[in-house]
C-alpha cells in the first residue's frame, strides 16, 4: 500500500451513476468455521446508465440532417453536419448535455453513426460513446464490472444525398475532423457546434450477427442483461489477480517457492488456483496480521472486508512478505476453501479434502478454467 | 646456426645391414645427417612415397650395392632399389657410389644400375670398416671442393625416363628478378659479389647484420678468426688487397659456403634469401623453392620482387606444359596485383589464367575474376558472387577454397567498412587455415581479423590478443610493421593524439613507397589525411586526399578513389567551405552510385546534403538525403539509417512538413494530403523501420522525428491526434524491449498534456496489454501504479503520487524505461549476489511533495530530480524511494542537460538509487555510474 491520500481527479469529481444496481456483493466468499475461502471469478456489477441528451434529442423534432462547411478557428474550414430542430427548447437541453459531456471529456463523447441501408436510406443514431461515458460515472476506478446502459436517438432519413455521400467518404479518411451542431429551421444555431474527430459509417448489411450496432439499429433483440464490457469471470479474475497481487505474483516465481507449488500442481490444482489461492493468504496477512485463511475476520464483517481489501490493493515491492503463510499445509488448505466457494456458488457441495475438490470442480467443468456459466 | 646435409642412403636392407651401420657412422662423424630408410620409424605413408620423400629432401645420394637386386613389390615393375637410384637421377641429386668388390652372385639388373652408376663417382669397397672410411673422406672432399650440386646432376647427362625434358637451369629463364638487397646486406656482399669487404666496410655494417652473418658462418670453425665489436674477419688474408681484412678469395670457397648459407637460411625459413642466394650460384635448388620464395616476397609485401618470381614460376610451369601450376601463380600475381594497387597487372594476368587450359582451376578463376571487378569497379553484383562461391566450395566440402574466398571477401568488406562481415569471413578463414596448418593463409586471416576487429568498439583486449599471437618470424617485416603503424594511427587519433597518428601515418607510407605498393600508401595517405583534419589542418588533408584520388584513379581503384573524393567533401564542409565539397560530394556519389560500397555513397550522398543546406539549396539537400536513406533501408544499413533520420530530424532549417514527408519518402511511403495524414503515415512505417536501428539511435529517431511531426498538428486536433497515434504505435509495435524504447520516446516527443489524465489512462491500459513485463493499475484519482517484472521477476513498482498529466507521463516512461532496459540493468549490476530483489519507488512532483511532505523536508528548487533513499540500508521493509521532480521537470530534451532528455536523468537517478538499494551499497557509486550510465542513456538519449 502507499498511503497514498489523494482526491479524485476533476475529470470524475462529483460525478455518480445515475443508477446503481448492486446485484453482487462479489467476489464469491464461503466462510466457514475453519477459514474462509474466496473466488475472485465474481464481481460487482454496476449499471451505468446515460438517458440525458438523447432523450432530450428525441423530442426536439429533429426534422433534417444539414451538411456543410463551417470555419473552426484553428482547423481551418470544416464539414459539418447539422442536426435541423423544430422544438428548439428540447435541441438546446440536449445540447447543454453533449456541451457537459464534451467539458468533461472530448467531442467524441458523443457518438454519431452512420447506418446505410441497401434500400437507399440511412440512419443516423446519436448517444453516448462508452468507454467515455463511463469515465464520466465512474472516473478511474476499475474495480467493478460495469453494465454500461445509455439511450440512443435514432432518425431515419430517407434519401442520401450527394453531400450525405461526400461525408461518408470523408468519414473514411484517417483524420476527419468535422463540426456537430444543431439549428433551428431558419438555420438560426442553437448551442456551440462540437468538434469531433471520429464517427462511424457502415453499411447494414456488413455488421456482423450480435453487434451492438445491430441491437442498436432495432435489427436484433438485446440479451437479457443488455449491453455490457461483458467480462466473463475467469478473465475477471486473472485481472484482479494480476493487477492487485502483481508482487504475490512475481514471489511465486521465485525458486524456493517451486516444490511447492509443484505438490500442488501434483495433486491436480490448476495454476490459476495456486495463484488465486496465493492471493488469498497474501490478503490474509494483512486483514487477519500473521493469520491465514482470515482467520480473524468476523463471520458478519468478512464479506465486505475480503471486498475492500482487494478493492484498495496496490501491491508495493518490498511491501510485506506473507512467505511465512506460504508453507504446502496452507496452501493446500486455501485451494480447497477457495474451491468450496466456488462449488457452493453453483450449489454444490463443500469438501475438506484436496483431491475431492479437484474431481468436484472437474465433474462440475471449472477445473481448466474456473469459469462459471454467465 | 649450421645446418646439416641430408644424406641418403641407398642399399637394400637386410643384405647391407653392417654397410649401412657403417654409413651411418660416417655421415655421423662429420656432423651431417644420414637418412635410413630404417631410421624413419613408423609412418603412415607407403614405402615408396616415403623414399621418394626423403629423396627430395636429400642434398647427397649414397649407393651402396653389394650381389641383391632388391625386391621388386607386386603393383612394381622395378626393386625399389632401382626406383631410388632412378628418381636420384631425374632429381638430379650428387651421387657417391660403393660398391662391394668381389661380388660373384650380382644380379644382372644390379650390373646395369651400377653401370650406370660409373658414369658419375664409383668407389669399390671388400668390407663395412674400409667403407666408412672411404664415405667420410669422400664426403669431406665432397664439401671441401665446393659443393655444388648442379654439377652432378649436368653429370648425368641423361633425362629421367618418363620425363620429357629435364628442367633447365634457373639462369637461362627468359626473364630473371630483379632481387633487391637482401634482408642482410651483409650477407649479400659477402657471398654473392664474394669481393673482400675492408675493415671499414664492415664497421659501417650494424651489429646486428654482423651478428647475422657470425650465427651464419658459426658452422665453419676456424674460417672465422674474431669477432670483436663490429668486425667479422677470416683468416687467409690476401696479399694482393690493401686491406688488412679480407674475406673469402677463392671463387669455389665462395660458391660452397654460398650453398651453405643458402641451405641455413632456407632451413631458417627464409626462402627468399635462400632463393636469391642458389640463384647466384646457379643451383637447381633455386628452382625448388622458387615458389616458397615467391610467396614470401608477396607476404612480406616485397611486390616487385614477388611479382618477379612469380612470373618466373608461371614461365617456368609453361614449359614444362604444366597448366594447372601456371594459373596458380598467375592467379597469385593477380591478387597481388591487386592489392598494391596494379589492377591493370591483375586483368592481364588473369586474362593470362583464363587462356591457359585448366579446367581444375576454373572456380578460382573466377573467384579472382569477382575480386579483380569488385575490386576495380565495385560491382556489387560480383561481391555476391564471390559469397555465392564460398557457398559452393563449402558445399562440395572445398574447406580451403572456401577459406580462401574468405579471405577475399574480408578483403573487400574491409574496404567498404563492413567491419562485422569481414570480422565473421576472417575468422572462418583463421580457423579452416589453423586447422589445415597453412601459415600463409592464417597469416593473412589473421591481418584481416585484426584490421576488422580494430574498427569496432569493445574489441581491444582480443585484437591484443591477435597480435600478440602474430608469429615472431613474421612479424619483423616492413610489411607487418606498417600494418602496425595503421592500427596505431587509428588508435591515436581516437585517443585524440592526432599528431603522433599523423606520424604513425606517414612511416606507413614510407614503407609503401619503399616497398613499391600503392595501396599500401593509399590507405595510409586516407589515415593521414584524417590526421590532419583532426588538426585542423584542412588543405593539407584535403591534398592527401587528393593525391589518393588520383592515384587511384589512375590505378582504376574505383572504391578507393570514390572514398577519397568523399573525405575531401567531407573535409570541406567540416569547414563550411559548402561551394568547394559540392563538386568532390557529387563526384563521390557518381563514382559510388551501384557500387558494392554503398555506405560510401550514402555518406558521399549527405555530404551533398549538408553542402546544398549550405548553400541553401534546401530541395536539393532533401533529394540526397532521400536518396541516401532510402539506399541506407533498402540495404539495411540500420546505423547509416539511423544517423540519416536524426540528423533530418534535427534540421531547423527544413519545416516539419518537408522533414516528415522526406522520411516518408526514405520509407517509400506514399506522400500525404495534410500534416496530420503525414503523421499517421509515419506511425505506420515507422514501428518496424525504426525497430531495426540501433539502440543508441533508435528511441532518439523515433523521438526527434515524432516531435517535428507533431510540431506540424494544430492544437486543436493533439490531443485526438495524440491519442490515436499512441494506440496505432501500441498496436504496430511487437512487445519486444526494442519496441518498447520506440513506444517510450515516442512519448518524449510531445508535451504530456496534450494528452487528458483519461487519455493517459486509457494509454496506460493498452501500453499493459502491449507489453508483458508492465502491469498497469490506476488509482481512483487517475494517477498510475505499475509493476515492472522481468521474467516474471519483480523489478521494481512505480507509483505516480500526483494525479497530473505531467506526473503520470513521468511515472509511465520511467516504468517503461525499467522494463525496457531491465535485462542491461541487471546485467550492468554485475555478478553481485543481491540480497533484495525489488525496490518500490514513487514519483512525485516537488509541489506535490512540499504539500504532502513538507517545505522542510523537499530538496532544493532547481533539484531537477531528486531521489531519496531507504532510511536505513539495511531494513529488510525500507520505505520506498522518492523521485521528487522539481517542478519545471520536463520528459523531453532539456537545455541544462546539454540536450539529454529529462526521461533519461530520472530513469539513471532512480536506477543509481535501485541500484544502491539492491546491492546495499556493496558496490561504489563511481563504479555503479559507469555501469548504469551506459545502460541508461541510449535508452532515452
Amino acid at each position: 500500500m502507499t498511503g497514498r491520500s489523494k482526491s479524485k481527479p476533476a475529470a470524475a469529481r462529483g460525478k455518480t451513476p445515475a443508477h446503481d444496481e448492486r446485484r453482487q456483493p462479489g467476489p464469491l466468499v464461503h466462510v466457514t468455521s475453519g477459514g474462509i475461502g474466496v473466488d475472485y471469478s465474481a464481481r460487482t456489477l454496476q449499471i451505468l446508465l446515460s438517458v440525458g441528451g438523447t432523450s432530450e434529442l428525441g423530442d426536439a423534432d429533429v426534422v433534417g440532417l444539414a451538411y456543410g462547411l463551417q470555419q473552426h478557428d484553428e482547423l481551418g474550414m470544416l464539414p459539418t453536419v447539422s442536426l435541423v430542430c423544430r422544438n428548439v427548447t428540447q435541441a438546446k437541453k440536449a445540447w447543454d448535455a453533449f456541451e457537459t459531456w464534451q467539458t468533461e471529456t472530448d467531442g467524441d463523447a458523443v457518438s454519431l453513426s452512420w447506418f446505410f441501408y441497401a434500400e437507399g436510406y440511412y440512419q443516423l443514431v446519436i448517444g453516448a460513446e462508452p468507454e467515455r461515458l463511463r469515465f464520466r460515472l465512474r472516473g478511474f476506478d476499475d474495480s467493478d464490472d460495469d453494465l454500461i446502459m445509455s439511450g440512443y436517438f435514432k432518425k431515419r432519413f430517407d434519401r442520401i444525398s450527394k453531400p450525405t455521400e461526400e461525408f461518408r467518404a470523408y468519414l473514411r479518411k484517417r483524420y476527419s475532423p468535422y463540426l456537430f451542431s444543431a439549428c433551428t429551421e431558419s438555420m438560426t444555431p442553437i448551442g456551440m457546434p462540437i468538434l469531433k474527430f471520429h464517427g462511424v459509417e457502415a453499411d447494414v448489411n456488413s455488421l456482423l450477427p450480435g453487434s451492438p450496432e445491430r441491437i442498436i439499429l432495432g435489427l436484433e433483440t438485446a440479451p437479457e442483461r443488455g449491453s455490457k464490457r461483458n467480462v466473463n469471470g475467469a478473465k475477471w479474475r486473472a485481472k484482479m489477480v494480476k493487477t492487485r497481487f502483481p508482487v504475490t505474483l512475481a514471489r511465486l516465481s521465485r525458486d524456493e517457492i517451486a516444490p511447492l507449488l509443484q505438490e500442488a500442481s501434483a495433486l491436480g490444482f490448476q495454476t490459476w488456483q495456486i495463484e488465486q489461492a496465493a492471493a488469498n493468504l497474501a490478503l490474509s496477512n494483512e486483514l487477519s496480521p500473521g493469520r491465514p485463511h482470515y482467520a480473524s475476520l468476523q463471520r458478519s464483517t468478512a464479506v465486505e472486508a475480503i471486498a475492500a481489501g482487494i478493492r484498495g490493493r496496490r501491491e508495493a515491492a518490498d511491501s510485506s512478505d506473507f512467505r511465512s503463510l506460504l508453507t504446502l499445509e496452507c496452501l493446500l488448505k486455501q485451494l480447497v476453501l477457495d474451491a468450496n466457494a466456488l462449488l457452493k456458488s453453483i450449489g454444490q457441495q463443500t469438501t475438506s479434502s484436496p483431491a475431492q475438490a479437484v474431481i468436484k470442480l472437474r465433474k462440475a467443468g471449472l477445473l481448466e478454467t474456473g469459469q462459471r456459466d454467465a | 646456426m649450421k645446418r646439416q646435409l641430408n644424406i641418403f642412403v641407398s642399399s637394400t636392407i637386410v643384405e647391407c645391414a653392417a654397410e649401412r651401420l657403417a654409413a651411418k657412422a660416417a655421415i655421423a662423424s662429420i656432423r651431417h645427417h644420414p637418412i635410413l630408410f630404417e631410421d624413419l620409424g613408423s609412418h603412415p605413408y607407403p614405402p615408396r612415397s616415403l623414399y621418394i620423400r626423403e629423396l627430395h629432401s636429400a642434398d647427397v645420394f649414397i649407393g651402396i650395392y653389394r650381389e641383391s637386386y632388391g625386391w621388386v613389390a607386386p603393383d612394381a615393375k622395378i626393386s625399389g632399389l632401382e626406383d631410388e637410384h632412378q628418381l636420384r637421377v631425374k632429381l638430379g641429386r650428387p651421387p657417391l657410389i660403393y660398391v662391394l668388390r668381389p661380388a660373384p652372385n650380382r644380379d644382372t639388373r644390379l650390373t646395369r644400375i651400377i653401370e650406370e652408376a660409373e658414369r658419375s663417382t664409383v668407389t669399390f669397397y671388400s668390407d663395412p670398416a674400409e667403407l666408412q672410411e672411404r664415405i667420410a673422406t669422400d664426403l669431406t672432399s665432397l664439401v671441401a671442393q665446393g659443393f655444388d650440386s648442379s654439377r652432378f646432376a649436368e653429370d648425368a647427362n641423361e633425362p629421367p625416363e618418363g620425363t620429357t625434358s629435364a628442367a633447365p637451369a634457373l639462369g637461362s629463364a627468359p626473364s630473371a628478378p630483379t632481387l633487391p638487397p637482401l634482408e642482410s646486406e651483409l650477407l649479400a656482399l659477402l657471398i654473392a659479389a664474394a669481393m673482400p669487404l675492408t675493415v671499414e666496410e664492415l664497421a659501417s655494417c650494424s651489429n646486428e647484420k654482423v651478428g647475422a652473418v657470425v650465427r651464419a658462418l658459426g658452422g665453419l670453425g676456424d674460417a672465422i678468426v674474431s669477432l670483436n665489436g663490429n668486425v667479422v674477419a677470416l683468416k687467409q688474408p690476401r696479399a694482393s688487397l690493401s686491406a688488412k681484412y679480407q674475406l673469402l678469395c677463392n671463387p669455389a670457397e665462395v660458391d660452397f659456403y654460398t650453398y651453405r648459407i643458402a641451405a641455413i637460411l632456407e632451413t631458417d625459413g627464409r626462402s627468399l634469401d635462400a632463393y636469391y642466394l642458389f640463384e647466384k650460384i646457379k643451383h637447381p635448388r633455386a628452382e625448388r623453392i622458387l615458389a616458397r620464395a615467391a610467396r614470401e616476397a608477396a607476404r612480406t609485401g616485397r611486390v616487385e620482387i614477388a611479382l618477379s618470381l612469380l612470373r618466373l614460376n608461371v614461365d617456368r610451369a609453361k614449359r614444362e606444359a604444366e597448366p594447372d601450376v601456371a594459373v596458380s601463380f598467375l592467379l597469385s600475381s593477380a591478387v597481388l596485383s591487386l592489392d598494391a594497387g596494379r589492377a591493370g597487372d591483375a586483368v592481364a594476368a588473369l586474362a593470362e589464367a583464363r587462356a591457359l587450359d585448366a579446367p581444375d582451376w576454373e572456380l578460382a578463376v573466377r573467384e579472382v575474376d569477382l575480386l579483380v571487378r569488385t575490386e576495380s569497379t565495385g560491382d556489387g553484383v560480383a561481391m555476391a558472387e564471390l559469397a555465392e562461391l564460398r557457398n559452393s566450395f563449402q558445399a562440395e566440402g572445398d574447406k580451403y577454397g572456401a577459406a580462401r574466398t574468405a579471405i577475399l571477401q574480408s578483403k573487400l568488406f574491409i574496404e567498404i567498412r563492413h567491419f562485422a562481415e569481414a570480422t565473421a569471413c576472417a575468422r572462418f578463414a583463421l580457423a579452416v587455415f589453423t586447422e589445415q596448418g597453412d601459415d600463409d593463409g592464417r597469416h593473412v586471416a589473421l591481418h584481416n581479423l585484426i584490421a576488422s576487429l580494430s574498427a569496432q568498439d569493445g574489441t581491444e583486449a582480443e585484437v591484443r590478443h591477435l597480435t600478440d599471437s602474430i608469429d615472431e618470424a613474421r612479424a619483423d617485416t616492413p610489411r607487418v610493421r606498417a600494418f602496425q603503424c595503421n592500427l596505431a594511427a587509428t588508435r591515436l587519433r581516437d585517443a585524440g593524439d592526432p599528431t603522433a597518428a599523423a606520424e604513425k601515418s606517414r612511416e606507413a607510407i614510407a614503407i609503401g613507397e619503399q616497398l613499391g605498393d600503392v595501396r599500401l600508401q593509399l590507405t595510409n595517405r586516407i589515415n593521414l589525411g584524417n590526421a590532419l583534419s583532426d588538426l585542423g589542418q584542412t588543405d593539407q588533408a584535403v591534398a592527401e586526399y587528393k593525391t589518393v584520388s588520383a592515384v587511384a584513379s589512375g590505378a582504376a581503384l574505383r572504391l578507393v578513389e570514390g572514398a577519397a573524393t568523399r573525405l575531401i567533401a567531407t573535409t570541406l564542409n567540416e569547414a563550411k567551405r559548402w561551394a568547394e565539397a559540392l563538386p568532390f560530394a557529387q563526384h563521390a556519389a557518381g563514382l559510388l552510385r551501384d557500387t558494392v560500397d554503398s555506405k560510401n555513397f550514402i555518406n558521399a550522398r549527405r555530404e551533398e546534403a549538408e553542402s546544398q543546406l549550405g548553400l541553401k539549396n534546401v530541395s536539393a539537400a532533401l533529394e540526397a538525403y532521400t536518396e541516401a536513406g532510402s539506399t541506407a533501408r533498402r540495404l539495411a544499413l540500420h546505423s547509416k539509417l539511423g544517423s540519416i533520420l536524426v540528423e533530418l530530424s534535427g534540421l531547423t532549417e527544413v519545416t516539419p512538413t518537408a522533414v516528415v514527408t522526406t522520411a516518408l519518402k526514405i520509407c517509400g511511403a506514399e506522400p500525404a494530403p495534410n500534416p496530420v495524414d503525414a503523421l499517421f503515415s509515419l506511425v505506420a512505417e515507422m514501428g518496424p523501420l525504426l525497430s531495426g536501428l540501433p539502440q543508441e539511435q533508435r528511441g532518439r529517431a523515433a523521438r526527434m522525428l515524432f516531435a517535428r511531426a507533431l510540431s506540424d498538428c494544430p492544437r486543436a486536433a493533439l490531443g485526438s491526434v495524440t491519442a490515436s497515434i499512441a494506440e496505432q504505435l501500441v498496436a504496430t509495435l511487437t512487445g519486444s524491449a526494442s519496441d518498447l524504447q520506440v513506444f517510450g520516446n515516442f512519448l518524449l516527443a510531445f508535451s504530456a498534456n496534450d494528452l487528458s489524465l483519461r487519455q493517459w489512462n486509457s494509454l496506460a491500459e493498452k501500453t499493459a496489454e502491449k507489453f508483458p513485463g508492465l502491469v498497469f493499475l490506476p488509482f481512483p484519482d487517475g494517477a498510475g501504479h505499475w509493476t515492472v517484472t522481468l521474467d516474471q521477476r519483480l523489478i521494481a513498482t512505480v507509483s505516480e503520487l500526483d494525479d497530473t498529466p505531467a506526473s503520470f507521463a513521468a511515472t509511465l516512461c520511467l516504468a517503461v524505461g525499467l522494463s525496457g532496459i531491465g535485462r542491461e540493468y541487471l546485467d550492468a549490476l554485475g555478478s553481485t549476489e543481491l540480497p533484495r530483489r525489488e525496490a518500490d519507488v514513487q514519483v512525485i512532483t516537488r509541489a506535490e511533495f512540499v504539500t504532502m511532505i513538507g517545505a522542510q523536508y523537499a530538496p532544493e528548487p532547481g533539484t531537477l530530480v531528486s531521489v531519496t533513499r531507504a532510511v536505513d540500508e539495511t531494513e529488510l521493509r525500507p520505505p520506498p524511494m522518492q523521485a521528487i521532480a522539481d517542478d519545471d521537470f520536463e520528459l523531453g530534451p532539456l537545455e541544462r542537460l546539454n540536450g539529454k532528455t529529462g526521461a533519461s536523468f530520472l530513469l539513471s537517478r532512480v536506477l543509481y538509487e535501485m541500484a544502491r538499494h539492491l546491492l546495499r551499497g556493496q558496490v561504489s557509486e563511481s563504479a555503479l555510474i559507469r555501469r548504469l550510465g551506459p545502460v541508461v542513456f541510449p535508452f532515452y538519449s
